[in-house]
């Protein structure tokens, strides 16, 4: 899967979760924050890893969440990675 | 000759007075109101008082149910308390209650230290119980204390629990059977709901702690499958059911468990509101105020209980033609 379907797939399971996602400027995507940007509290966060980590066969841990996958494009950029 | 089916036949609850509101957790630590409200779905819970334990909110709870039925207490034989904050480590909270309740002291009590999953475990044991001992008058007692062992100002249980009790009288008269049963238990993940240092091993502080994506993980993992399950072995779909109460864990998990478990619309029953998450409670509370109240019984109603241990547990009620 290429990084742009990884973002595409991304965007769409991050709008499941939190509706308020969808509004956010699509260019400005990369640098979104979950939280503070895209409006993600503690309970999107929760359910939008739980499909992450399902549609995509891919185990995130707490540590990486806490550091650069907090923010879209690096999530992107390390989901991608993940995928190999 | 087989057994007498033994199942519900009334509910009562008992709810401390003391109610915690969203504005004083606001203001005390910060909450954010619109997540109580809105994905908790939660604007007050209960807190029972300093001298308020279990084993009392589980007799009122029991008086209520033996008052609303017109039973007396002698003819009560079979006892179960289900809870998890129990006012001792021994003795066992349904001797305080038999005592309480004046049950005489023919009866058989016993306590299910089982948590949200305690309900329906309780009715399979409750109900098996009294059918292999002939007995035909019974009372499951679901009593939680959780705030007794919160940290206030924690954001991932504060808000959550409520403190309450339900009886669930359980006779020969039945208005709901329960179907077949299916069963769950994954002590490899029983760190994500604890209480470090509540029991005899000193480990921690005693508080519970949750870890909240281990157990909506859990939830979304375990329970479809165990609902599928327990669907087929009663003949049933999603689809032919006429309720579903799950426990009530927050109008959050709630909704995306339904829409995982394929509910269809309006029949998915939601009873958290002023009461909070129950624990074990939860369901009957469920059952008694947005069930039990229904001009038409419903048909078959799916439970099913997850949490503590981690433990889950599901079955299907079944309306019988008794009044």
């Amino acid at each position: 899967m290429t990084r742009s379907e990884v973002s595409e797939k991304l965007f769409a399971i991050l709008c499941e979760s939190c509706r308020k996602a969808k509004d956010y400027p699509q260019e400005q995507l990369e640098t979104a924050v979950l939280t503070k940007d895209l409006g993600m509290d503690s309970l999107d966060l929760i359910s939008a890893l739980f499909r992450i980590e399902e549609e995509f066969g891919v185990n995130i841990p707490e540590e990486d969440l806490k550091g650069h996958a907090s923010v879209f494009g690096p999530l992107a950029t390390y989901i991608t990675g993940k995928l190999g | 000759m087989s057994p007498t089916k033994i199942g519900i036949r009334a509910i009562a609850a008992y709810l401390p007075q003391a109610n915690l509101e969203n504005h004083e957790l606001v203001a005390q630590h910060g909450f954010d109101p619109d997540f109580l409200d809105q994905k908790l779905g939660i604007r007050s819970r209960h807190r029972a008082a300093a001298d308020e334990h279990v084993s009392h909110m589980a007799a009122a709870a029991g008086r209520a149910v033996l008052e609303q039925s017109g039973l007396d207490p002698a003819e009560v034989q079979f006892l179960a308390v289900v809870t998890q904050t129990p006012d001792y480590c021994l003795p066992q909270v349904s001797a305080l209650v038999q005592h309480a309740l004046g049950l005489p002291t023919s009866v058989a009590a016993l306590d299910i230290g089982l948590g949200c999953s305690g309900f329906v475990y309780g009715l399979a044991t409750a109900t098996a119980f009294m059918q292999t001992h002939g007995l035909t008058c019974g009372l499951l007692i679901t009593t939680e204390a959780y705030g007794k062992i919160i940290d206030p100002a924690d954001r991932s249980t504060a808000p959550l629990f409520g403190d309450g009790a339900c009886a669930t009288l359980l006779t020969d008269s039945p208005i709901f059977v329960a179907g077949r049963f299916v069963f769950g238990t994954d002590g490899s993940r029983s760190d994500a709901l604890i209480a470090r240092g509540s029991g005899t091993r000193k480990d921690g502080d005693g508080l519970l702690f949750m870890d909240g994506r281990s157990i909506f993980n859990f939830m979304m993992q375990e329970i479809p499958p165990s609902v599928a399950r327990c669907l087929a072995a009663n003949e049933l779909t999603m689809d032919n059911v006429s309720l579903c109460v799950p426990h009530q864990a927050s109008s959050y998990m709630l909704e995306m468990l339904a829409r995982r478990l394929g509910v269809p619309e309006g029949r998915l029953v939601v009873d958290i509101e002023d009461v909070g998450n129950t624990v074990s409670s939860s369901i009957p509370m469920a059952l008694m105020r947005r069930v039990l109240p229904l001009a038409s019984r419903p048909a078959s109603v799916v439970i099913t209980g997850f949490g503590v241990g981690l433990s889950w547990c599901s079955t299907i009620l079944f309306a019988t033609e008794n009044t």
